[in-house]
C-alpha cells in the first residue's frame, strides 16, 4: 500500500477502495482508530496503521469488533476524531455498544463506523445487508459507488458527525474496498486535537436519573429530530444525482455497486435514450423529497442494489407518503427483475433491461456457446489448500488418525479462520459444526451437556489463537462452570493469518509494531479453571498422537494447544533475519520409486503370492478407490481374482510386514472385493490372434486356464480339453459352494473364454502320441489329482464308504448323494474338512473327523477348521480307523488311538498305533478323505507318487520336447493359487519355447525389504476390517456363501493399512495433500522447490526415510 | 488518445500466490500516469495462496467504469496459469479476445486428493485457442526458473504483453512505474524478468 500521508491537494493518484477511506479519515482529522481484521475491511485500519507515524494518530486491531467501537467511541468523547471499521459479521459483534452510543451520542468529538459488506459472501458466512442498521439506530449512512467517492463520503461523515454529534456509517463492499480508481486529493489538516475530557460530563443513554425510565425515550425523539434535520441536508447533497434524458422511459435508482452496473448495462444495450439514473449516495436519512420529485416524471423505476431490497422498500413507502398523478411501477428483487440475493452484476442488470424493454439480450453466438459448453467440461474446480508447511494440515492429519483409532464418535465443532478450510475441498471435512467467531466453544458447551438425553459423542471444538482472544473465552468458563465434557483444541499459528498475519493479544507485538506483553492460552485456559491443559507441537506427529489420545480418554473439559507459526509468517520471519530455508527434497537413492524399478528387492507380501500377484500395486490403487485399475493389475496375468480372493491360503499375510506391527492387511478380501467390482463391468473385447501355433491345454483346472488365459493375452488362440461336463477342475468339483460359489466361478471362465480360449467340455482324452506333431505345436497337462487314495482297511468296500474327492464331485455337481446321519470322515487335509461341512449341510446329524495325528499337524487351513468346529462338526485327534465293520453297509468304525513317534519322510511325527486302545464309534456313513492322486496313465515320466515329473524352471515334461505341467499333477493335492502360478509360469515358458526364445531359468530367490528398515512413526496403530459371517446356524441350512464381500469404504480403509513398502508408496502425497508436492505423468515424485518452505513435517510420513534437506544430503 | 476498444477490458488470471495483482497495479499505475481512466477490480484476503484469483482492469479514454466486466467482454486475458486461463474464457470470453498464457500448470489439491484429473496440455491449448481470435503460449515458468527467479514469472508476463503491441502503453511507461513500485532490493530482478519478457515475444511463443 502506498504512502497515504502524501499533502499534495490537487493531485490524483490510484487508490484501493479501502485506502480511500482510511485516506478521507486522514483528511477529516482522525487521531485514533480501531478495528478488527475482517476482509473485505482489513486493508483500512492496516494503512492508517502504516501512516500512524507520519499523520501522529493511534491505530490499533482491538480484541474483537465491540472493543474497537469502544476504544473509538473513548476517543471521540474526547473530543477527538475517530474511526471503527469492521466487516459486516463485525457489526453483529459491536451491535450492543453500536445501539448505545447513537442515543448516548458521541461527546464533542466525531466518530465514522466503516462497515464492509460482502454480497456473494466471497469470503464470509453471510452476505448480510448492513444498510439496515442504520435505519434501526437511526444514524446517517452513506454508500459510496468508487474510490473518490469512498473518500469523498468519508470526509463528509466526519463533518456530519462532529456537527450532529452522533456516529455516521460508511457502507463499503468488496467491489468497492477492493477496487483502485483515481482519487484526487485534498489537504491533509495541520493542527490536531488535543483530548478532553470533563469530570462533570455524562455521556450515556441512560441519562442523569431524575426523571426515571424516560431518558433512552427522550434521546430517541431527540435522535429523530436531529435525523430530519440531518435528512434536509441530503435532500440537496451532490452526493446524490440524477444522469441521463430528464423524462426516461424508465429511471433506475441505485447505490454502491448498483451504479456501475447500471452505468454498464444502459451501454452495453444501447439504451442511453430511455433509461435515466438517479444515484444516492447518502441513503439514511432516506431523501424521500428528492426521490419524490424523480418519480413524478417517470412512469417505471428500477431499483438496483445489493444485497437487500432496502432502498426498493424506502421507495414504495414514498409512493404511499406523496401524490402522483400516474401509477408508478416499482420493479426491483420483489418484481424478480433481480434477486434477493448475491452481488449485483452488469450481467444481472442486463437481464432485467432487456426483460422490461423487451429486446434481446447481446448473446453470444451459437457457435461460439457450444464451444463454452465442450470447454467447460474440462474445468476442475480450484480448492482453496493450506499453504505448503501450514500446521493445520498437520494437526487435521494427526486428528483424524487419533479420532479413528478411538471409534471416530467425535463431533467436532469448527470456527472461523485458515482451519475452517478442513471443511472445504482440500481439508480432511471432519469437522461438523461451523456458526461465527468463538461459535465452536459455546456449541461444544452445549453439546457436552447433552449425555443425560444419549448424546453418546465425544465433543471437540477447534478454535484459532486469534478467535480465542475475540470471542471464545466466554464460551470455555461457561464449559467449566457448568462441568461440560468437551475438548477445545486451539490451533495457535501465532497470527491473525487468514486476514494478513495482523497482530493479536498472543503475538506480544500492538498494530504500531510496539512489543507488549505476550499473553498465553494456556495461562488463560488454565486461569479459566480448566485443570488439564496440553501443548503440543502439531509437526512432532509421534508426541501429538500420543498427547492428544490421552486427553480424549478424559472426560474434560480439557485444553489441547496446537502450537507452531502459519508457514507464510515463518518464511516472512526466516526472510527478515536473511535465513534462506532449505526446501526438502525427495532422495532418489532412497524413495522406493526410483529405487524398485532398478533393484531386486520385493515387498514380503508380492515375494510370497505363488500366483504372482502385484499385491503393492493393486492395494496402491484400491486405497485411492480406483478400483478398475486395481482389477486390471490383478488380472494382467491372474484370470481368477475373485475365486483366489474366496479359496486361497493367503501366505502374503503372513509376511506382511504389518503383522510385526499390528494385524496384517486382508489382503485376500481386498483381492475379492476387487475381482468381484471387476466382474461386474463390461467383459473386455477379445485380443485379436497374433500367432497361429496351435496349443493344446488339458485340464480346466486352475493350473490349465490360467495358462491358457496367459497364452491367450500373449496372443495365441489355446484349447482347453476338458473331460468333465463342467469347467474349472477341483474349484468346480472340489471345493462347495460355501467357499467358492458357481456363479462366481463361472463368471471369472466367461471372462477367461472371452479372452479367446476355447473350452472343450466332455473331452475324451488324447494319448500323447496322438498330440504331437500332428495335432498342436506345444501342450501344457494340468490334470490334476482327482483319484482319491484308499485307506486299505478291511471293509472299505461296504456300503457307505465314499471316497471324498468323488464324494465333493458328485455333491458340487449337484447329483443325488446318500448320506447317511452318522459320518465320519477320515483325514486331516481340506477335503476332509469340506467333506464334513458338506455332510452337514446335506442334513447329516453328527460329522466327525478322525485325524491319525494332532492338531498342529494338520495340514487343513486353521480358518476352515475353527469354521467347521462352529458348524457342529467333531473332531478327534490321534485316531485311526482298523477296519470298517457291518454287514452290507458298514455300522461302526473300529479305531485305534495313536501316539506321535519321530517324523517320517514327511518331516512330520510318524504317528505309532497305541496298544490295547481299540474302541469302536457308531456310523452310517464314511468318508475317506486320505489323500489324492493323479490318475491319468500314459508313458509320461512319473515319481514314486504318480507325480509328472517336469524341469522345475521350464515346467517342461522331462523327455518330452512340446510337453509342459503344472498344477496338482505335478506337486500332488496343493493349493490354487500355485497351480494358478504354475499356469502362468507355463505359458511364460511355453511362450518362449514357440518363439524361439531362451526359455526362463532358475527362479533366483528375491530380496525381501525388511521391515526393521522402515520408518513407521507417522502411522498409527489400527486394527483390519473384520468382514461379516453368517452365523453358524444359518450357515449349516445350504451351501450359501459364509463370507460377506468388503464395501468399497471397507476396501478403501483396509488397503489404506498398507505400508506400501513398495514401487507404489505414494505416502508422502497422499499423506499430506501439501501443494509442494508433485506426481509426474510417469509416477515419478518431486517436492518443487520454490513452493517447499521446509517445515519438515512430511519427513515423518515417509517410509524409507526419502524426504532430505538439501544442505544435509 | 482514442482507443480501439473502450472501455478495455482486460483480465489477468491465475493462481493465489502467483503475483497477478502486482501484474495489475503497475499496469493501472501505466495507464493512469498516461490520462486513461482506469479502475481495477480484484479478488484477494481470502483467496490466498492457492486459489483461483483474477484482476480486472477497465481501461477508457472517456470516463471512469466499475470493476465488474459483463459477462463474454473481456478483449485480453493474459493467463498465469492455462487452466485458470480456460476458466475465465469460459466466463469473459467471446470470438474476439486475445489471449497469452503460461503453459506450466499448477495442480489444484483436488488432483491429488481426490483424483481430479487435470486436463490434458494439448486439449486445453485447444480448448483455448478454440475458444479465442488468437492465443500466444509461453512456459514463463520454464524460463523463470532458468532465470532462477521463479517468483519473477509475473513480470515476464507483463514483459510479453507490453511488447504484444496490444496495450496503449509502452515499455518506458511500465519502467517508470516498476521503479517507483518496488523497493531498490528487489528491483534490478524483476527489471530482469521483464526485460526478458520483453524479448521472448519473438523467440519463445508459439503464435496462432
Amino acid at each position: 500500500m502506498g504512502n497515504l500521508t502524501r499533502n499534495l491537494p490537487g493531485s490524483e493518484i490510484m487508490l484501493l477502495g479501502n485506502e480511500a477511506i482510511a485516506r478521507g479519515a486522514l483528511e477529516a482529522g482522525v487521531q485514533v482508530c480501531a478495528g478488527y481484521p475482517g476482509t473485505p475491511s482489513t486493508e483500512i485500519v492496516q494503512s492508517l496503521i502504516e501512516s500512524a507515524q507520519a499523520a501522529n494518530l493511534y491505530a490499533e486491531w482491538s480484541v474483537n469488533e465491540k472493543v474497537a467501537v469502544e476504544v473509538a467511541a473513548a476517543a471521540a468523547f474526547c473530543g477527538l476524531k475517530s474511526l471503527a471499521s469492521m466487516k459486516n459479521a463485525g457489526f453483529n459483534v459491536a451491535s450492543d455498544t453500536l445501539m448505545h452510543l447513537n442515543l448516548s451520542g458521541v461527546g464533542k468529538g466525531a466518530m465514522v463506523v466503516v462497515l464492509c459488506d460482502d454480497p456473494q459472501a466471497h469470503a464470509s458466512g453471510d452476505e448480510m445487508d448492513t444498510r439496515h442498521v442504520a435505519e434501526i439506530a437511526d444514524v446517517p449512512l452513506l454508500e459510496p459507488s468508487n474510490p473518490q467517492e469512498a473518500k469523498d463520503f468519508t470526509k463528509f461523515a466526519f463533518e456530519l458527525s462532529e456537527r450532529f454529534r452522533t456516529y455516521c456509517i460508511v457502507r463499503s463492499y468488496t467491489r468497492l474496498s477492493h477496487s483502485h480508481g483515481p482519487v484526487v486529493l485534498s489537504s491533509l489538516p495541520e493542527v490536531m486535537r488535543r483530548a478532553e475530557f470533563h469530570v462533570s460530563d455524562l455521556i450515556t443513554p441512560y441519562g442523569d436519573g431524575r426523571i426515571p425510565g424516560s431518558a433512552p425515550v427522550q434521546r430517541h425523539s431527540l435522535l429523530h429530530q436531529k435525523m430530519e434535520e440531518i435528512r434536509e441536508i441530503f435532500e440537496t447533497s451532490q452526493f446524490n444525482f440524477s444522469t441521463g434524458p430528464s423524462n426516461p422511459d424508465l429511471l433506475i435508482i441505485c447505490s454502491g455497486s448498483g451504479w456501475p452496473c447500471s452505468v454498464d448495462s444502459i451501454e452495453t444495450l444501447g439504451l442511453e435514450d430511455r433509461v435515466g439514473i438517479l444515484k444516492l449516495g447518502t441513503l439514511w436519512p432516506y431523501p424521500k423529497k428528492l426521490v419524490a420529485q424523480h418519480l413524478e416524471k417517470v412512469k417505471q423505476v428500477l431499483i438496483v442494489e445489493e444485497v437487500d431490497s432496502l432502498i426498493e422498500g424506502y421507495v414504495k413507502q414514498t409512493l404511499a407518503d406523496f401524490v402522483f398523478n400516474h401509477p408508478i411501477k416499482v420493479m426491483g428483487k420483489s418484481s424478480g427483475h433481480l434477486f434477493h440475493y448475491g452481488e449485483v452484476t452488469p450481467d444481472g442488470v442486463i437481464n432485467a433491461l432487456s426483460s422490461i424493454f423487451n429486446i434481446p439480450q447481446p448473446s453470444q453466438d451459437v457457435a461460439y456457446k457450444r464451444k463454452v459448453q465442450s470447454a467447460s467440461e474440462m474445468v476442475i474446480p480450484r480448492a482453496l489448500p493450506w499453504c505448503p508447511g501450514c500446521p493445520h494440515r498437520a494437526t487435521f492429519y494427526v486428528l483424524n488418525q487419533v479420532f479413528k483409532k478411538v471409534g471416530n464418535e467425535i463431533i467436532v465443532a469448527g470456527d472461523i479462520g485458515c482451519y475452517t478450510i478442513d471443511q472445504w475441498a482440500a481439508g480432511t471435512n471432519r469437522t461438523n459444526l461451523c456458526l461465527c467467531m468463538g461459535s465452536s466453544l459455546g456449541l461444544a458447551s452445549g453439546l457436552g451437556k447433552l449425555e443425560r438425553f444419549g448424546l453418546e459423542k465425544r465433543v471437540v471444538a477447534i478454535c484459532g489463537d486469534s478467535t480465542f482472544f475475540h470471542a471464545s473465552i466466554p464460551g470455555l468458563i461457561n464449559a467449566v462452570v457448568n462441568r461440560s465434557k468437551m475438548t477445545l483444541i486451539i490451533l495457535d499459528n501465532d497470527a491473525t493469518a487468514m486476514t494478513g498475519f495482523q497482530p493479536h493479544p498472543g503475538t506480544g507485538k500492538t498494530a504500531m509494531g510496539e512489543k507488549t506483553i505476550q499473553l498465553r492460552l494456556e495461562d488463560i485456559a488454565r486461569a479459566c479453571g480448566v485443570s488439564v491443559v496440553e501443548v503440543f507441537d502439531p509437526f512432532n506427529i509421534l508426541e501429538a498422537r500420543k498427547i492428544i489420545e490421552n486427553i480424549l480418554s478424559m472426560d474434560g473439559p480439557s485444553v489441547l494447544i496446537a502450537r507452531r507459526a502459519c508457514a507464510l509468517l515463518a518464511q516472512r520471519e526466516r526472510n527478515k533475519r536473511g535465513e534462506t530455508t532449505a526446501p526438502f527434497r525427495i532422495s532418489e537413492k532412497k524413495c522406493s520409486k526410483y529405487v524398485s524399478s532398478n533393484s531386486d528387492k520385493l515387498m514380503p507380501c508380492a515375494s510370497s503370492c505363488p500366483a504372482g500377484n502385484e499385491i503393492p500395486e493393486f492395494l496402491h490403487f484400491a486405497r485411492q478407490g480406483k478400483f478398475q485399475e486395481g482389477f486390471e493389475i490383478l488380472r494382467r496375468r491372474n484370470p481368477f481374482p475373485a475365486v483366489l480372493g474366496r479359496v486361497c491360503y493367503h501366505p502374503c499375510e503372513e509376511l506382511c510386514g504389518r503383522n510385526s506391527y499390528d494385524e496384517a492387511i486382508v489382503i485376500h478380501e481386498i483381492e475379492k472385493f476387487l475381482g468381484d467390482y471387476g466382474g461386474k463391468l463390461p467383459l473386455k473385447k477379445r485380443k485379436m490372434k497374433t500367432f497361429n501355433e496351435k496349443i493344446a491345454v488339458i485340464g480346466s483346472g486352475p493350473a490349465g486356464l490360467s495358462c491358457a488365459y496367459n497364452l491367450a493375452l500373449m496372443g495365441y488362440q489355446p484349447i482347453v480339453f476338458e473331460r468333465l461336463s463342467v469347467a474349472g477342475g477341483m474349484l468346480a468339483v472340489g471345493i462347495p459352494e460355501y467357499r467358492l460359489p458357481r456363479q462366481v466361478l463361472e463368471s471369472e471362465i466367461r471372462q477367461i473364454e472371452e479372452m479367446g480360449v476355447q473350452i472343450r467340455l466332455g473331452s475324451h482324452m488324447l494319448s500323447t502320441e496322438e498330440l504331437i506333431p500332428k495335432k498342436f505345436d506345444a501342450i501344457f497337462i494340468a490334470t490334476g489329482a482327482h483319484k482319491d487314495l484308499k485307506l486299505q482297511i478291511p471293509g472299505e468296500d461296504k456300503e457307505g464308504v465314499l471316497p471324498a474327492i468323488e464324494f465333493l464331485r458328485n455333491v458340487n455337481l449337484k447329483k443325488s448323494v446318500t448320506i447317511g446321519n452318522r459320518v465320519i470322515v477320515v483325514g486331516g487335509g481340506n477335503a476332509a474338512i469340506d467333506s464334513a461341512r458338506a455332510a452337514i449341510r446335506l442334513g447329516a446329524k453328527s460329522a466327525t473327523i478322525i485325524y491319525r495325528r494332532s492338531r498342529a499337524d494338520m495340514p487343513a487351513h486353521e480358518e476352515d477348521i475353527l469354521a467347521a468346529m462352529d458348524e457342529g462338526v467333531e473332531i478327534q485327534y490321534l485316531v485311526f480307523p482298523q477296519e470298517i465293520l457291518g454287514t452290507k453297509r458298514l455300522s461302526k468304525v473300529r479305531c485305534v488311538r495313536m501316539k506321535l513317534g519321530k517324523p517320517d519322510e514327511s518331516g512330520r511325527p510318524l504317528p505309532i498305533p497305541l496298544e490295547n486302545s481299540t474302541f469302536d464309534i457308531e456310523a452310517d456313513t464314511v468318508i475317506v478323505a486320505v489323500g489324492q492322486t493323479p490318475d491319468f496313465t500314459d508313458n509320461l515320466p512319473v515319481s514314486k507318487t504318480n507325480a509328472l515329473l517336469i524341469n522345475d524352471a521350464t515346467l517342461s515334461v522331462v523327455g518330452k520336447p512340446g510337453f509342459f505341467a503344472g498344477g496338482d499333477v505335478v506337486t500332488g493335492p496343493s493349493y490354487v493359487a500355485d497351480a494358478i502360478g504354475a499356469g502362468i509360469r507355463g505359458a511364460i515358458s511355453m511362450d518362449a519355447y514357440l518363439r524361439g526364445k531362451p526359455l526362463p531359468g532358475t527362479q533366483k530367490k528375491n530380496r525381501i525389504i525388511s521391515y526393521e528398515a522402515l520408518n513407521l512413526g507417522s502411522i498409527p496403530f489400527s486394527p483390519r476390517v473384520r468382514g461379516l459371517r453368517l452365523f453358524p446356524e444359518k450357515r449349516i441350512l445350504d451351501f450359501s456363501e459364509i463370507e460377506s464381500v468388503f464395501s468399497s469404504d471397507e476396501a478403501v480403509y483396509e488397503a489404506s493399512r498398507c505400508f506400501s513398502c513398495g514401487p507404489s508408496c505414494e505416502k508422502c502425497i497422499t499423506g499430506f495433500h501439501c501443494p509442494a508436492f508433485l506426481r509426474d505423468v510417469e509416477g515419478r515424485h518431486e517436492i518443487v522447490d520454490f513452493l517447499c518452505v521446509g517445515c519438515g513435517a512430511c519427513v515423518n510420513l515417509c517410509p524409507y526415510r526419502a524426504i532430505v534437506d538439501e544442505e544435509i544430503s | 488518445m482514442e482507443m480501439v476498444q473502450d472501455p478495455l477490458n482486460l483480465i489477468i488470471c491465475g493462481v493465489g500466490g502467483q503475483g497477478n495483482i502486482l501484474i495489475a497495479s503497475i499496469l493501472a499505475a501505466s495507464f493512469h500516469q498516461k490520462g486513461y481512466r482506469i479502475t481495477v477490480g480484484d479478488t484477494f484476503g481470502a483467496a490466498q495462496r492457492g486459489g483461483a484469483v483474477f484482476s480486472s482492469l477497465r481501461v477508457s479514454a472517456r470516463k471512469l467504469y466499475g470493476p465488474l466486466i459483463p459477462s463474454g467482454k473481456a478483449h485480453i486475458i493474459l493467463g498465469l496459469e492455462p487452466l485458470e486461463t480456460l476458466r475465465l474464457l469460459i466466463q469473459y470470453g467471446n470470438p474476439e479476445i486475445v489471449c497469452i498464457t503460461n503453459i506450466s500448470p499448477i495442480y489444484p489439491v483436488g488432483v491429488i486428493a481426490h483424483n481430479l484429473r487435470y486436463p490434458n496440455i494439448e486439449e486445453l491449448k485447444k480448448s483455448i485457442l478454440d475458444l479465442s481470435k488468437s492465443a500466444h503460449f509461453i512456459d514463463a515458468a520454464d524460463m523463470a526458473r532458468r532465470l532462477g527467479l521463479q517468483i519473477s514469472m509475473n513480470m515476464i508476463m507483463l514483459g510479453i504483453l507490453i511488447a504484444s503491441g496490444l496495450l496503449p502503453v509502452k515499455k518506458e511507461d511500465v519502467l517508470e512505474e516498476m521503479k517507483r513500485i518496488f523497493p531498490p532490493v528487489r528491483l534490478p530482478a524483476n527489471l530482469q524478468a521483464f526485460e526478458l519478457g520483453i524479448h521472448s515475444i519473438a523467440s519463445e511463443t508459439e503464435i496462432h
